[in-house]
């Protein structure tokens, strides 16, 4: 516990997470503005829920950023060594930063919500809808806040695989913006051509956390709860990996 | 008490530390010296299990560093002088230590006082000279009232008063019966600071011992001043010692002092002055590492 404490005060004596919060919801307060906006939203009440849970979404690049940061931050700094000099045992100081990556991405998804509905519901109000308050309106809330959580966790385990900040940072947008698209659309074309549903990119780390906000009946990510579970798959596998570089690579 | 037994380190094809042993005693001031790249930082880093040894062991207080139960309250140490985060202050950068450690804030602001930190402790690290950024690390290491201190160049980036603040600060702390292991590749700053010594070069332990006996040893020559100096070197020179003369008149032999008053008293050469040279530890380090290193 005293682990997760020290790395939450490193958390919060730095401005960085408080302009990548702010970033992130502001990001997300765009991104509702337009959904409302476009007028894509004068459906039932439900997909009103869902879109604003994906505009909130649009928040959660700028947690990835914030795990990574997490880990790669002080390995850039030369403060790992302090707080390995503090906790010996490596793997200890992995977990407190996945644990603080999470409460942070818990947090991160909060406000993004929050944004999105407070830009959203004047709005929604003044063309006479409103936002449902029952229990599937609470479940897309749960998936938002999940998604942030597992990415930031996933990111900050990425980090201690990676160790490099730049090269951790560019390594994930380039696989989440390039690479995973790219493997979308070849799979995609390949498995029209076919005449089959394409069997790969659902699977997709970046899709695995994109269909955990909303992806019923997609043909490119998972159902929700099943896209929770790869995702605390690919966290599980990135956490292993990232303990066993942190213990063997010597900072 | 800190072990280092049969420490070898190898990157490659190149051996940072090759099967180094020496020991550092509580109560005492263990000054670590050898020339930059000699292997000091990488042994100390191994001694904190910062580097995993390719071989060999290094222990403190007779156990690994990774199985200490309180390694905060147990080792302080310094391993890098600039190791901040730009944006956070000084004594957030404390707080994250203290928080690891479960140490209250209020020790925090004690070991700001302790090291002249307290007008600037809530300004960011970035803006630290780099002898202020020494203090904090500094303070860092005293957070926990450790045992054991491991410094590596913990003088570097102070000014004259500092390195004296320094030296009196590591002095009290080793006279309290704490073990004080303190590098440095500035030979002078040890000669009053401590008590043994333990010399390195490429990697290897040259020299293990008391820095009196270090001195002591290095102490041959004799300055000698008589009003028949030509006669007394032409004395010296027959028994086959050689002889200097100095600038201010006197002569510079290479002998112990009692050789050179048996040899003057045997020719009834009156005498003036008769001393007795300590070779200043410069001198001594050049000798014993000579050969081992390469000038830089």
């Amino acid at each position: 516990m005293s682990l997760l404490a020290s790395e939450l005060v490193k958390l919060r004596t730095v401005r960085t997470p408080y302009v990548l919060l702010i970033v992130s919801s502001a990001l997300a307060a765009i991104a509702a503005a337009g959904f409302v906006g476009s007028g894509s939203v004068d459906t039932g009440e439900l997909d009103r829920a869902l879109s604003l849970g994906q505009a909130a979404s649009f928040g959660n690049t700028f947690t990835a950023v914030l795990g990574i940061l997490i880990v790669t931050n002080e390995y850039r700094h030369g403060t790992i060594m302090t707080t390995f000099l503090a906790a010996p045992r490596r793997v200890r100081v992995l977990a407190a930063k996945l644990g603080t990556a999470a409460i942070a991405g818990l947090v991160f998804g909060a406000v993004a919500l929050l944004a999105t509905t407070l830009v959203a519901l004047p709005w929604l109000s003044a063309r006479g809808h409103s936002l449902p308050l029952d229990g599937q309106a609470l479940e897309a809330v749960g998936r938002v806040v999940i998604s942030f959580v597992l990415t930031a966790v996933i990111a900050a385990a990425v980090g201690a695989i990676v160790q490099s900040q730049v090269g951790a940072l560019v390594g994930w947008f380039v696989w989440i913006l390039v690479v995973e698209s790219l493997i979308t659309v070849l799979s995609g074309l390949l498995f029209t051509e076919v005449g089959e549903p394409d069997p790969i990119s659902k699977f997709l780390p970046g899709s695995s956390l994109g269909g955990i906000v909303g992806g019923e009946g997609s043909d490119f990510v998972l159902d929700g709860g099943w896209a929770i579970l790869l995702a605390l798959g690919y966290a599980a596998a990135f956490t292993a990996v990232g303990a066993l570089v942190i213990t063997r690579r010597d900072p | 008490m800190i072990e280092v037994l049969h420490l070898t380190k190898r990157y490659g094809p190149v051996l940072a530390v090759d099967d180094l042993s020496f020991r550092a005693e509580p109560g005492r001031v263990t000054g670590f010296l050898g020339p930059n790249g000699a292997g000091k930082s990488t042994t100390l880093r191994a001694l904190v299990a910062l580097l995993h040894p390719t071989s060999g062991d290094a222990r403190i207080l007779g156990r690994h560093y990774g199985e200490l139960e309180e390694p905060v309250h147990t080792v302080g140490a310094i391993l890098e002088a600039n190791a901040f985060h730009p944006g956070r202050t000084g004594r957030n950068h404390l707080r994250t230590i203290a928080a690891a450690g479960g140490i209250d804030d209020a020790r925090v602001d004690q070991v700001l006082e302790l090291v002249d930190l307290t007008a600037a402790a809530n300004r960011r690290a970035k803006g630290y000279s780099l002898g202020m950024k020494q203090r904090l690390s500094l303070a860092g290491a005293l957070l926990g009232d450790p045992h054991v201190l491991v410094l590596d160049e913990p003088a570097n980036g102070l000014d004259p008063q500092g390195i004296r603040w320094l030296r009196d600060l590591l002095r009290s702390l080793a006279a309290d019966g704490r073990t004080v292991l303190v590098s440095s590749h500035v030979l002078t700053e040890m000669a009053q600071l401590a008590d043994d010594v333990v010399i390195i070069a490429k990697g290897r332990l040259i020299s293990e011992a008391r820095m009196a006996d270090v001195l002591a040893g290095g102490g041959r020559g004799t300055r000698v001043r008589s009003p028949e100096a030509d006669r007394l070197a032409a004395a010296l020179g027959r028994a086959g010692i050689d002889v200097t003369a100095t600038t201010d008149g006197a002569l510079a032999v290479d002998a112990e002092a009692a050789r050179v008053g048996e040899v003057a008293a045997a020719d009834g050469i009156v005498l003036h002055e008769l001393v007795a040279q300590a070779g200043s530890l410069e001198d001594v380090f050049l000798e014993l590492t000579e050969g081992a290193s390469t000038p830089s």
